[in-house]
């Protein structure tokens, strides 16, 4: 069962009462909620992702509720609720959506430490994953979702999740997160992609959610080998340009932006360092989309046999 | 000049090419290190406790001159404590 197969209504309806339980990668997250926007976006964008059964282990209970406080009489709000604590400060209500993604988020960073959690998106192609962490505003996330509209698999645009047992990067295949102007971009660029509403005035701007591809979610269960890491970088009317750069220097600054490397001290080093042998890594500077998919295309062809 | 591994640590390596990183598992932390500074570090998990010990254990494992090992390694042996991944008993 797909949560497609539940009609709006019901879903409504479920979620407000016991909640309703959807598989994305390897996590299973049981969410409720009271909000009418968290039912829509769930609809629209997860509609394709399996419904778990009642009967199996649930990695996170994610409640977004309304915020009780005596605020709620002027100015409604959301909030997230994990194991009876709100983490977060309450959210206006038109928040609510983009609030469940990022307490999504959250549950994963701060609690799956089975895996070494970067925060980079990452994508793959071949069997090879391109890991691209970059701080906000690098352009990482609009790189990503050009790339996965041309022929590269969405593992995740967040949170790459190495796997500490077999240094595989396993694919989460969320949707993607787009900021300000990145969302009509990757409208114009790629015009059959689906959005949930854009949401405006957040901690982070104007943000909208891009539904991930069917086929990109039927091989969620595909885990890849490392194969690059390449820190990208937006420079208004640059040419693409893809420059080596230091592996000690890429495991330093990936251990900077590691979620849990410390968590799991030595096993966290090792897991990085494996990911470094394997991987070739790069600065990238871009400005156009194109540019970047036809370098980002002739790197993966260079590994092919 | 005595000195010795902080006994307070527990090292794992990384090496690609003339590249270093080593995590100190005790504390945490993560270092890049250029050749000289790991040769020296090595050399000194290995046993060279003085001055002059170290000397000769970097030359026989670099291709670096002895006059610019000496000269250097003052200056690394005080950023290798300052990292606390070296103990200098005596200076």
């Amino acid at each position: 069962m797909i949560l497609s197969d539940v009609p709006l209504g019901d879903l409504r309806h479920r979620l407000r009462q016991a909640g309703i339980p959807i598989k994305t990668g390897p996590f299973n997250f049981h969410v409720r909620s009271s909000i009418a926007s968290v039912a829509q976006g769930m609809h629209l964008l997860y509609a394709d992702y399996p419904v778990s059964a009642d009967t199996e282990f649930v990695d996170f209970e994610v409640h977004i509720d309304e915020a009780t406080g005596l605020r709620r009489w002027y100015r409604r709000q959301s909030r997230f609720v994990y194991d009876g604590a709100s983490p977060f400060t309450p959210l206006p209500i038109s928040h609510a959506f983009p609030l469940l993604e990022w307490s999504m988020n959250w549950c994963i960073s701060t609690q799956a430490h089975q895996y070494l959690i970067l925060h980079a998106a990452v994508i793959e192609r071949d069997g090879l994953a391109a890991i691209l962490p970059a701080p906000p505003g690098s352009g990482k996330s609009t790189l990503c979702a050009s790339l996965i509209c041309r022929g590269w698999r969405l593992l995740s645009d967040e949170l790459t999740l190495i796997s500490m047992s077999d240094g595989s990067i396993v694919p989460l295949c969320r949707p993607v997160s787009l900021k300000n102007e990145s969302i009509d971009i990757i409208r114009r660029y790629e015009p059959s992609s689906v959005f949930s509403n854009v949401v405006r005035d957040t901690a982070k701007g104007t943000v909208a959610h891009m539904k991930v591809a069917t086929d990109h979610l039927a091989k969620v269960h595909v885990s890849a080998r490392p194969g690059w890491v390449i820190f990208p970088k937006y420079e208004s009317g640059a040419d693409a340009q893809l420059t080596p750069r230091s592996r000690a220097a890429s495991m330093l600054q990936l251990a900077q932006n590691a979620f849990n490397y410390g968590v799991l001290g030595a096993a966290g080093f090792q897991a990085l360092g494996g990911v470094v042998d394997q991987s070739g890594c790069y600065d990238f500077v871009y400005s156009r989309l194109d540019d970047a998919l036809r370098t980002f295309d002739a790197l993966a062809a260079s590994r092919r046999p | 000049m005595r000195f010795r591994t902080n006994p307070a640590s527990v090292l794992h390596w990384r090496q690609w090419d003339d590249e270093y990183v080593v995590f100190n598992e005790v504390a945490g932390q993560t270092h890049v290190l250029d050749t000289l500074t790991a040769c020296a570090l090595l050399c000194i998990e290995s046993g060279a406790t003085d001055l002059p010990a170290l000397v000769s254990d970097v030359i026989t494992h670099t291709e670096l001159s002895a006059d610019s090992v000496t000269k250097a390694l003052p200056f690394v042996l005080e950023q290798l404590s300052q990292a606390a991944l070296v103990d200098i008993i005596d200076g």
